[in-house]
């Protein structure tokens, strides 16, 4: 049986941790392969397509972007600290130069956004639990 | 391919509570009403049967054991997929009878979903429970409709699918809901007004795109197909198959962002049927919410990606429609038992029996089952 060699990754399965960390720091930090350059997310130290442990944390360059995906506006919320905020806006966001897609908050009012639009990331690194809102950058032509 | 499971069993008995708010009474007590209506119907003793397939949530079969005076169970035995368990259900059933570890086997689900499990404490149970927790809820999300209704809008701006769309799916399942006296929205109709006008909830979902939250009970007895011929009212599992989406941590990341894993189970179910979707006189689809219909009857095959919304129209999906679906009122109007009501509710079609909401000459139907973001079920029952 072979042994899974976790010497030569750094990234362990599941394991949020840099991501969160990178946050603190402006930053949006991925898991890629690299030998064949394929995002994983979420994350796990062994690569799909290589079938190798080549899988890394990635730091993408600042000023990093995104672009709506989907969005829905929140009317109703079960989480105490959020009910204040009602109604928010909720994207699918994909972010540039990579295949991932996050979940996140786009702060606007609501009928301004449309799938489509660029966004910009609004890091929120001071909380506990740190994360990446998003503001309008560019509108798609309406 | 043939396969060892093809019609190799049937389900001769089946039983159900009505569908509420509030049970007044517990899982333990729903899940022995249920089955013990099922085993009556199928003409059986209780110690007849030896396997259980309860479902993840509500009452395991330890729960239920002694009030049915059963000691020798050969098999229990729970998928973990969420909704997509009780259909994978019939498929576990029909491999522990074909290999003789059991004679008769019930799959059910008994819950008390809205009187005492809320929808938020089923959230924590789904895949990838750190993703959810450290990158989502501090997002704000939280909810299972706030999932679908971001695959629900992004199928809007890429295939023109309309709220209207969704609105003919639950007005389907309304009515067939209000021909059912075991339906929770048995007296209470529904207009496309009355649906573009509720609440909203997670534009573009509202309140009645929403799958209902409820308390209850349903169980089918399934046996080989030999046995089954001492049964008068046979309905045979004629192919059964399961699959996986790409990523169900991640479903948002997905390549091709509409791929669940009822895309690769159908095929199989239809194959080891030697049938196809037209060959279907009903289906029976896992709809948690309004769009699920849509998308899951285009990954079944019936009609091609982005061609679902014009699927439903015209009230093709309802009673009198050219594809009935979801008889009895579906998770959205007859109540959330995961599935399992739609299950009994194909069996009491396909043996003539479903009083003022029967379909005529049904012989063939599909079901499909969807469960923890991606995780798909599906199969086709035939009549004896």
């Amino acid at each position: 049986m072979t042994e899974v060699d976790k010497s030569t990754s750094s990234v362990i399965a599941g394991d949020f941790t840099p991501y969160l960390e990178a946050i603190r720091n402006d930053r949006i930090s991925f898991t890629r392969c690299s030998t064949c350059q394929t995002w994983i997310w979420p994350p796990t130290n062994y690569c799909p397509r290589c079938k190798e442990n080549s899988v890394t944390w990635v730091t993408l360059p600042e000023g990093t972007g995104g672009t709506v995906f989907s969005f829905i506006i929140v009317r109703h919320t079960t989480i105490p600290e959020f009910k204040d905020l009602l109604p928010y806006v909720l994207g699918i966001v994909s972010v540039d130069g990579t295949d991932i897609r996050l979940i996140g908050r786009v702060l606007c009012v609501t009928d301004d956004v449309a799938i489509g639009d660029g966004l910009a990331p609004s890091f929120e690194g001071e909380r506990d639990d740190p994360v990446i809102n998003w503001n309008l950058a560019r509108q798609r032509t309406r | 391919m043939s396969s060892l499971l093809s019609s190799s069993s049937a389900i001769v008995g089946v039983g159900r509570t009505a569908c509420s708010r509030n049970s007044g009474t517990t899982e333990a007590d729903l899940a022995l009403r249920a089955i013990s209506a099922a085993i009556v119907d199928a003409g059986i003793e209780a110690t007849d049967i030896d396997g259980f397939v309860p479902y993840v949530l509500g009452a395991p079969s330890e729960d239920v054991l002694e009030g049915l005076g059963i000691v020798d169970v050969r098999m229990a035995a729970t998928t973990v997929m969420g909704g997509a368990g009780p259909v994978a259900g019939l498929k576990l059933a029909a491999m522990a009878l074909a290999a003789g570890v059991v004679r008769y086997v019930v799959v059910y689900v008994a819950r008390n979903g809205a009187s005492q499990s809320r929808v938020e404490s089923r959230a924590i149970v789904v895949p990838g429970k750190t993703m959810r927790a450290q990158l989502e809820r501090p997002a704000g999300m939280s909810l299972p409709v706030q999932w679908f209704s971001l695959m629900a809008r992004r199928h809007m701006e890429e295939y023109g699918t309309t709220r209207e769309h969704f609105g003919e799916v639950a007005i389907a399942a309304r009515a067939f809901a209000n021909l059912n006296p075991d339906a929770q929205m048995y007296e209470k109709t529904m207009t496309m007004e009355d649906y573009l006008n509720s609440r909203p909830i997670a534009d573009p979902y509202h309140l009645l795109d929403c799958c209902l939250e409820s308390d209850g009970a349903a169980a089918v007895i399934l046996t080989t197909a030999k046995n089954a011929e001492d049964h008068h009212r046979p309905v045979y599992v004629a192919g059964v198959g399961e699959g996986h989406a790409e990523s169900s941590a991640s479903f948002v990341s997905r390549k091709n962002f509409f791929d669940i894993g009822l895309k690769r189970a159908a095929p199989i179910a239809f194959e080891m049927a030697g049938l196809t979707p037209d060959d279907m006189d009903l289906a029976y689809i896992y709809d948690c919410f309004t769009f699920e219909v849509i998308h899951q009857l285009e990954s079944a095959g019936f009609c091609g990606e982005g061609e679902g919304g014009a699927f439903v129209e015209g009230g093709r999906i309802g009673p009198g429609g050219a594809l009935p679906v979801n008889t009895g009122g579906g998770l959205l109007s007859d109540g959330h038992l995961a599935h399992m009501n739609g299950i009994v509710e194909a069996a009491v079609q396909l043996t003539g029996r479903a009083g003022r909401r029967q379909v005529d000459g049904a012989r063939n139907v599909f079901l499909s089952g969807f469960g923890d973001m991606g995780d798909g079920t599906a199969a086709v029952l035939v009549a004896g």
